[in-house]
């Protein structure tokens, strides 16, 4: 019957992106028993899952759905066994049974371990059914805030948690790496999340913030990796509504920029209404699957002190969907289409701007996926996917008229055109995977063997569009000084930004990856991995400009230290590189060529002191070594040295686990990390900027971080931590050049000013030519040469970090109650203080050490209350009410200081108590 | 050592357990220290007879503080006022001092603080620029709302105080009354003279060689006051009365 039943079976699997179960069965003297057959089966699977014991009563099954799937263990002469067990993604779920020789068919509640012991890996499962018990944001990126060595949220500015961009472990908002179902959706220009997700849709989320594998690719932060739910056997779906409003008046700060300075604080209500809804099913059971997905939502802001009559308005609405067709029963084939739109009316929220002048901000995501999966044995599986997605940006006057001064000029208190706010630009990555995954025993042990190989387009393209009056130029202009004469010897600054037509840059990476789970002995798991990428930049002409090599090892082991998978000791230790992405291809391409001409004269000199022309941003490569030898700019090579390599991340993680009781475990884990060969454009001379890896220029970061993790049981759930950590360096940047960013929006864009004239000789020459003044300018703090002020405490950096979130479920009858908490604290951010820098008009040096001082002890509490009420098995009806940030202390989380005696105003502070309510029916 | 510390939380708040757990957790916030070390000075660049104020910037600065510029002692070292508000305070952070005259070129920047030694080298130092044979002025304070026997303050380079004096020009270039003395209270960096009794209106200001009895020529003005050809600083107005 078993064979019959073996033959009948479809071996199907849901996703290459899913876990995998391995086990043992053995009799009830502790033998193995060979020959038995391990069935999964339920309503996420099409068909069923079967493995077969070896000769030591083991099985493993690899590509199993996230989930909670039937377990059933045959074996002639044996009653058989059931079992639930919990596929988590990317990890390997443990079962083990016992078979009595005699008796009857039984149902067993046994504990599954929840430590995967074969894994060396730091990374937490996000399980959506546990995050709806939690007060947190609908949104993936929002979600990690929870996760020890993550701070993101004290970076948010706007109410309830943040949903932009988390940093973990120094490196900022720009080192992270999200998947969605596998694939990389990472922005190609900005290098943050590229797309967002229903938040409905999402089944799974599987956060590495230490040690991901080889095949989730190059990534100095954590690696998300996002599976949206499948269709199934079974119909299922939801519909919700959320209302979200602050609760107590948020607060922004108004910058008046003739005086250098943010001056006043105002208030900010926001209002969002959304409404989510999600259908997921079989159109044909075990043959064609569906999942649909879509969300609409608007968000009123009203910001005191703005034109009333303008509103900050915002729509946005996404869509998901997805279909699985199983072509055989050795593969199958699955399209989806992720669709995020979002406009903002009267986007502009600052004094800068003139009311007439303001904004539609529009953003448009659009991905597709294909995914191809064929699984000719139970022990191999191979995976191709391929992606084509885009990302869209266009921004334009409300009015429509592109000839409306909009900003302010800073130094005159004129408005002029900005181009830079009416663009257009898109991003698009388009790419395949292959993947081969297999099982392979008995060779020197048990491996579990994946080979990929990935190539990537990875473009953006953008055309600023004109705003202002004509004269020959398209493009905008800034001028300091009087600059009135047409041969411009009186400008002091002038620079010209000619149109030239829309610009593409592109990054093209190919990559490959083998690894190895390597079970020497039961007990004893080497994770053994080495990633190839190589990626070559593009200029907007189609000229290569650089080419990467990037070879990444990692090798992990993991002990089960007391042979029960209940104690867990590993040593993790990998090389973690940045693919660069095609804004590093924009900054390396010649800036006549993006249409920039410069122009700097002195005050009453007839001829412009520097010459006319661009600067060139030089990739210091042998290449250009050599040009500018042949050119004799011995200045230029004591910044360049010809050897501009890509930037990385090594990182060892020592960590031990221990489960306490079923179900509850505690960690103790020490990180140490170290990000070197960080590329800088230097101004060496202030003629040539050339981008190298200069020595002083590194991240590093140790903590102890300790864990305990209650896994989600239906009841309750608790996630606890607190990290002892130091992260000190140069500030992560977009293109980790240019680290002095003008922008502090979120805490993160902060940096040293780098761009200084490091020649002594030509800074020596340009003092004693009357140019103090603008050397100074330049000057900023600190110097690619020097550590001082270049070196400190990155402004996420906190020393201490605790975080509790946890959530209980009380049934009483047809009804669930359900109390979920976080609590969040942090010592308070590294404090930053801010320069003026005349040539940069902005607030970007630092006078003081970045990160000398730090900011009050931040707390955050937040509440989710939950009534659902069971009208069926699978029906249910649900009420919540969440409370963010209850104990509204309106703590400042980032603070920038100016030289101007006027300015000191505390920027950020926490996002007010705000209210999400939400009503949602499920079947 | 000074530091931005306030915890931000009113106990009042709270439950006598929820405040003692809160400020359990505040006092981990104490913990970070960046230690001693001199950061930058501003501006970086003056002229070569000094007396222009500059500011040290760092941390870990102690109360036992001494600096020198190219070996040279920079003067008057004060520290910031506490704050009075919810600022951080620069106490321990920042000082304040005066330029000694220096040697043309690079000049070290040193602090020493509680027996502990740190210093700005190579481009991360200051530059003196060497002074022009005609002398600068930089600026003239207060330039507005003057009244007879107001001390106007001139700064710049090459203010020989016992060889030029203060003239006060009508637009005509007409002087009034008689040529002022100059007093130096910083070198050939500062110099200040009394403002005379004049009615209220704009009037100029001119400097004016002792020896030959004639406005001098070829002082430059200011960077910024692109408005002067360099001839003789005439546009460096007094304003009596209201500021305009």
């Amino acid at each position: 019957m078993i064979t019959l039943l073996a033959l009948l079976t479809v071996p199907y699997v849901e996703a290459a992106d899913g876990g995998s179960v391995r086990g043992s069965v053995t009799d009830d003297s502790g033998l193995g028993i060979p020959g038995a057959n391990v069935v999964i089966s339920g309503p996420l699977v099409s068909g069923k899952l079967i493995a077969t014991t070896d000769e030591n009563g083991d099985f493993r099954l690899i590509n199993v759905p996230v989930g909670t799937h039937d377990v059933e263990i045959l074996k002639s002469g044996f009653p058989a066994v059931k079992r639930k067990i919990k596929v988590k993604l990317d990890e390997s779920a443990f079962v083990s049974v016992t078979l009595q020789v005699a008796g009857i068919t039984v149902d067993v509640e046994a504990a599954q371990p929840v430590l995967d012991t074969t894994r060396s890996a730091v990374s937490t499962e996000l399980g959506k059914d546990a995050l709806d018990q939690l007060p947190v944001g609908r949104s993936y990126q929002d979600v990690v805030n929870i996760l020890p060595g993550v701070s993101g949220r004290v970076d948010t500015s706007s109410g309830g948690p943040s949903d932009g961009n988390p940093s973990v472990r120094g490196e900022g908002q720009y080192g992270n790496n999200y998947l969605l179902d596998g694939i990389s959706t990472r922005d190609t220009a900005t290098k943050t999340f590229g797309t967002n997700v229903n938040f409905d849709a999402i089944d799974d989320i599987q956060v590495y913030t230490d040690g991901a594998p080889a095949e989730f690719g190059q990534a100095t932060g954590m690696t998300v990796n996002v599976v949206t739910k499948d269709g199934g056997d079974e119909h299922f779906g939801s519909a919700a509504y959320y209302l979200d409003t602050n609760a107590s008046s948020g607060t922004y700060l108004i910058a008046d920029l003739t005086k250098h300075k943010e001056v006043e604080t105002k208030k900010r209500d926001f209002m969002t209404h959304s409404l989510s809804l999600l259908a997921g099913g079989p159109i044909m059971k075990e043959k064609l699957w569906y999942l649909a997905s879509l969300d609409l939502g608007t968000d009123t802001t009203t910001y005191e002190g703005m034109d009333p009559d303008a509103p900050y308005q915002a729509y946005d609405g996404g869509g998901f969907a997805k279909l699985t067709w199983f072509a055989t029963p050795d593969a199958k084939v699955r399209y989806q289409f992720n669709g995020q739109l979002a406009t903002i009316d009267n986007s502009e929220t600052t004094s800068q701007v003139l009311p007439e002048a303001q904004t539609r901000y529009a953003n448009t995501d659009i991905g597709n996926q294909v995914e191809v999966e064929w699984r000719p044995t139970a022990k191999s599986a191979f995976d191709v996917k391929g992606i084509y997605s885009v990302t869209s940006l266009d921004v334009t006057p409300m009015s429509g008229n592109h000839d409306i001064a909009q900003v302010i000029n800073q130094e005159t208190g004129e408005y002029s055109g900005n181009a830079s706010d009416f663009d257009l630009n898109d991003r698009s990555r388009a790419g395949f995977t292959f993947s081969w995954t297999q099982l392979a025993d008995k060779a020197l042990g048990d491996h579990k063997i994946k080979f990929g190989i990935e190539a990537w387009q990875l473009a953006e393209t953008r055309d600023l569009q004109y705003t202002g009056p004509g004269d020959g130029l398209i493009g905008s202009s800034t001028t300091d000084y009087p600059c009135t004469s047409p041969d411009y010897a009186d400008c002091y600054t002038r620079q010209e930004f000619q149109y030239v037509g829309p610009l593409t840059h592109k990054s093209i990476v190919l990559s490959t990856y083998l690894q190895d789970d390597w079970q020497p002995v039961k007990t004893l798991t080497i994770n053994a991995g080495v990633r190839l990428d190589h990626e070559q930049l593009f200029t907007s002409q189609g000229t290569a400009i650089l080419e990467q090599w990037m070879p990444a090892p990692r090798l992990g082991v993991a002990w089960d230290a007391t042979g029960d998978q209940k104690t867990k000791v590993t040593l993790n230790a990998g090389q973690y590189y940045d693919v660069n992405g095609s804004a590093f291809a924009e900054w390396g391409d010649t800036r006549t060529s993006a249409g920039y001409d410069y122009y700097y004269g002195p005050y009453s000199q007839t001829e412009p002191y520097f010459s006319q022309g661009a600067y060139p941003l030089v990739f210091c490569t042998p290449e250009s070594k050599a040009t500018l030898d042949d050119a004799g700019q011995q200045a230029a090579n004591d910044a360049c040295n010809g050897d501009l390599r890509p930037y990385h991340l090594d990182k060892v993680v020592l960590g031990v686990d221990r489960e306490i009781v079923p179900t509850f475990a505690m960690g103790l884990r020490g990180i140490l990390s170290q990000t070197v060969d960080i590329p800088e454009d230097i101004n060496y001379d202030d003629t040539t900027w050339v981008i190298t890896n200069p020595d002083t220029k590194r991240r590093d970061y140790w903590a102890v971080e300790v864990t305990a993790e209650k896994e989600f049981d239906e009841h309750w759930q608790i996630l606890a931590s607190y990290t002892l950590s130091e992260a000190k360096g140069t500030m992560p940047g977009q293109f980790e050049t240019s680290s002095g960013g003008s922008f502090g929006g979120n805490g993160n864009e902060v940096g040293v000013f780098g761009d200084d004239i490091g020649n002594a000789d030509m800074r020596a020459q340009l003092f004693d030519a009357g140019y103090g003044e603008y050397v100074a300018g330049y000057a900023g703090l600190g110097s690619y040469t020097s550590e001082a002020g270049y070196y400190g405490y990155l402004p996420y950096q906190a020393l201490h970090s605790v975080k509790v979130n946890g959530s209980y479920t009380l049934t009483t009858g047809k009804f669930n109650h359900t109390v979920g908490a976080i609590y969040e604290y942090s010592s308070g951010n590294a404090w930053q203080k801010r320069g003026w820098v005349p040539n940069y008009q902005d607030y970007s040096a630092f006078p003081e050490g970045r990160g000398t001082r730090f900011m009050p002890p931040v707390h955050y509490f937040d509440v989710h209350f939950a009534e659902a009420f069971k009208m069926t098995d699978k029906q249910s009806a649900e009420l919540a009410v969440d409370v963010f940030n209850i104990l509204d202390l309106g703590q400042a989380i980032t603070y920038y200081e100016n030289d101007d005696e006027n300015f000191g105003l505390t920027m950020y502070r926490q996002a007010p108590r705000s209210i999400r309510a939400s009503l949602k029916v499920t079947y | 050592m000074p530091r931005y510390g306030r915890t931000g939380l009113d106990p009042g708040s709270f439950s006598p357990g929820v405040t003692f757990v809160l400020l359990l957790l505040s006092v981990f916030g104490a913990c970070n220290d960046a230690g001693f070390a001199l950061v930058s000075v501003d501006p970086i660049y003056g002229w070569t007879d000094g007396c222009n104020a500059i500011t040290l910037s760092g941390h870990g600065f102690g109360k036992d503080v001494k600096a020198t510029l190219g070996g040279a002692e920079i003067t008057g070292l004060t520290a910031p006022e506490a704050p009075k508000d919810d600022r951080p305070s620069e106490v321990g952070y920042m000082l304040f001092g005066v330029a000694p005259a220096g040697h043309h070129g690079y000049a070290d920047v040193t602090l020493t603080s509680d027996g502990q030694t740190s210093t700005l080298k190579n481009t991360s130092s200051y530059y003196y620029v060497e002074c022009p044979a005609a002398g600068t002025i930089d600026a003239v304070t207060p330039s507005e709302g003057l009244a007879g026997g107001a001390l106007v303050t001139i700064t710049g380079c090459g203010l020989d105080s016992a060889a030029i004096t203060a003239r006060i020009v009508d637009a005509a270039g007409t002087p009034q009354g008689t040529d002022l003395p100059l007093t130096s209270s910083c070198g050939k960096g500062t110099v200040t003279f009394e403002a005379p009794t004049l009615a209220d209106g704009t009037w100029y200001l001119e400097l004016v060689d002792v020896a030959t009895n004639t406005p001098l020529t070829g002082i430059p003005c200011a960077p910024a006051d692109t408005a002067d050809s360099g001839s003789s600083c005439t546009d460096h107005p007094l304003v009596y009365g209201a500021a305009q």
